[in-house]
């Protein structure tokens, strides 16, 4: 094959340049044929389905018909005032906002008990890691049980203890719901942060610790100025994940609240489900659930400026 | 910290157990409840230790509702889709990592931006989509999405791996006569295994935890996954949280195991796809 192709080719002058660039064609043609499943999958599953969802929010699909008839910003002109959508939004805030900032404040306090070496290490971490990795979905089941309406296992050790005086219906009042809510999600993401923080803290040379010490350093001090600076980069992405994970779930209010009591702990995600699937207003649905957009954009940001940093640092 | 007081090292070991108590509560008292009697469920007080263990409600499990059906539909439809998955994104993540062509970086960008859409901004269009194309309540329906949205995760860490490899290795390869895509076959995928593995954990536990998707595009009990089945199930039949709690906990048990086995290289994993994704 090479030689009628050199044939073909009367004006090259020297070798050396002609092998590399055939050498860097194919690469060329080899790249976009091993990315080209990944694209197709991609584009067809995700590509596709977010310029229909776009299409959707301006038109009054229902689930019945599948026709797309444009309605302009209506869909829009109707959630707007809505107060509910308003306690969505504020809630997807709230929730998110509160649950991340919790998650820090332990995992870096967790982390710290944790890098001390001690016997039975390594089975602690693995225990960390399963509210991660076991099914979200399935752990909200098991807190219903626990915030049950009777059979409340916290409130049996809080009055026991003697922590409260009343029962506390945790799904029947709002305050209450919303605390339960903020709990899982810090149940959830809080041991993943924490083995995120460990695993950046064994990178952090011990010898800083050590220098910051002779020259004289308290704890707070090298806490303060020495590891949490080096450890910050690190922590954003586990931060980052945190908000991307709770600010579009919908399986903890849905499973935990339903979105109640009185519709007070909606969030988008739950309040688009129950106007686009379960009320049938597809148009509508998908409106409610753009508003996530502006959120994720500012993280893929975030994101995309710590990997180049952390590049830069490594 | 073996040379501290003994005062600070039990001050330590109650922190630990704190932290530890906290994370694994919910499936403590899960597993507490699987073991009790429904007599003991419903009773004042509640009684933190099963006086009278019985294991009725994991035959119950078994026998009363479907939930070997929804095992099993979960099983298929996870190891269908990671083993997919990886395929497609081992050879991504090889063009990522090592070949160079045109539009490479705007390629991973937009990958990571793909990765960021929420699943719930596209679940009406798809249900439409996998509609239309008469998937819905079907394996290929569930398997079709999860590939593609598992895809972006697994390609960041492959790709991480990928570039960790020395590069000496291929070239040599390629001077001595090897192909590409056999230097990806024969030097890169077993050198590569540590990655393939903890992609595989990572892409399967994603699988295996999907709730959004397999909501919405299953209603029939052939094809439920154990995540919805189980949740729907608390409807269904007037709260049997013996029941309930033992389905919970089985439901578990293959991630615990497979967490278990892959822990250093899950934790290697995420670190490696976060900071240099």
């Amino acid at each position: 094959m090479a030689l009628p192709r050199e044939a073909r080719r009367p004006f090259s002058t020297s070798v050396a340049p002609l092998r590399r660039r055939t050498l860097a064609d194919r690469e060329d043609w080899l790249g976009r044929l091993m990315l080209a499943p990944a694209l197709v999958y991609v584009v067809a599953l995700v590509g596709v389905p977010f310029a229909l969802a776009l299409a959707l929010a301006f038109s009054s699909a229902r689930s019945g018909s599948l026709e797309f008839s444009w309605v302009g910003l209506r869909n829009f002109w109707t959630i707007l005032p809505d107060p509910q959508f308003h306690r969505a939004l504020w809630n997807t805030l709230r929730f998110t906002l509160v649950s991340q900032a919790l998650v820090i404040v332990l995992a870096v306090t967790a982390a710290h008990v944790l890098s001390a070496a001690f016997v039975g290490r390594r089975l602690v971490r693995f225990l960390l890691l399963l509210p991660w990795a076991a099914p979200v979905a399935l752990a909200a089941i098991g807190w219903t049980w626990i915030f049950d309406s009777t059979f409340s296992v916290i409130n049996w050790t809080m009055l026991w203890l003697g922590l409260t005086k009343r029962w506390l219906y945790w799904f029947g009042e709002p305050q209450l719901a919303t605390a339960a809510i903020i709990i899982v999600h810090v149940w959830r993401m809080f041991p993943f942060a924490t083995v995120i923080t460990l695993a950046g803290m064994s990178a952090i040379p011990q010898e800083i610790s050590e220098a910051a010490v002779i020259d004289g350093a308290g704890f707070w001090r090298r806490f303060f100025q020495v590891n949490l600076p080096l450890l910050l980069p690190i922590i954003t992405v586990a931060v980052l994940f945190g908000v991307v994970f709770t600010s579009t779930d919908l399986s903890v209010v849905y499973l935990l609240t339903r979105g109640g009591p009185y519709n007070s702990t909606h969030v988008l995600s739950s309040l688009a489900f129950q106007r686009g699937i379960f009320g049938g207003d597809l148009g509508q649905g998908a409106a409610v659930a753009l508003f996530l957009l502006p959120v994720l954009v500012v993280v893929a940001i975030l994101m995309l400026r710590t990997a180049r940093r952390a590049e830069v640092g490594a | 910290m073996a040379g501290r007081a003994p005062v600070l090292r039990v001050g330590h070991w109650l922190l630990v157990g704190v932290v530890l108590v906290w994370s694994l509560a919910p499936y403590l008292w899960t597993l507490a409840t699987s073991f009790k009697t429904e007599r003991e469920l419903y009773q004042f007080p509640v009684t933190y230790w099963p006086h009278a263990p019985t294991i009725v409600n994991y035959v119950a499990v078994f026998t009363q509702n479907p939930f070997g059906r929804f095992l099993l539909n979960s099983a298929l439809v996870t190891v269908i889709s990671t083993v997919a998955c990886l395929f497609i994104a081992a050879l991504a993540a090889y063009a990522f990592a090592r070949l160079r062509f045109r539009g490479r970086e705007a390629l991973l960008v937009g990958l990571l931006i793909v990765a960021m859409i929420p699943l719930i901004t596209v679940i009406v269009p798809l249900y439409i989509l996998v509609r239309n194309l008469g998937l819905l309540n079907s394996y290929a329906g569930l398997v079709a999405p999860y590939v593609t949205y598992a895809l972006p995760v697994a390609i960041f860490i492959l790709t991480a791996f990928f570039r960790e490899i020395p590069q000496e290795l291929e070239e040599a390869a390629l001077i001595d006569g090897c192909t590409r895509l056999n230097t990806l076959w024969r030097i890169i995928a077993p050198l590569a295994a540590p990655g393939l593995i903890t992609a595989g954990i990572i892409v399967f536990v994603y699988t295996w935890n999907e709730f959004l998707v397999a909501l919405t595009l299953t209603s029939t009990n052939e094809v439920r996954t154990i995540t919805v089945g189980i949740a729907l199930y608390r409807g269904e039949f007037t709260f049997p949280w013996g029941v309930i709690s033992a389905a919970v906990t089985l439901a578990t048990i293959p991630i615990m195991v497979l967490i278990l086995l892959g822990q250093r290289l899950v934790i290697r994993g995420l670190t490696a796809g976060a900071v240099k994704g």
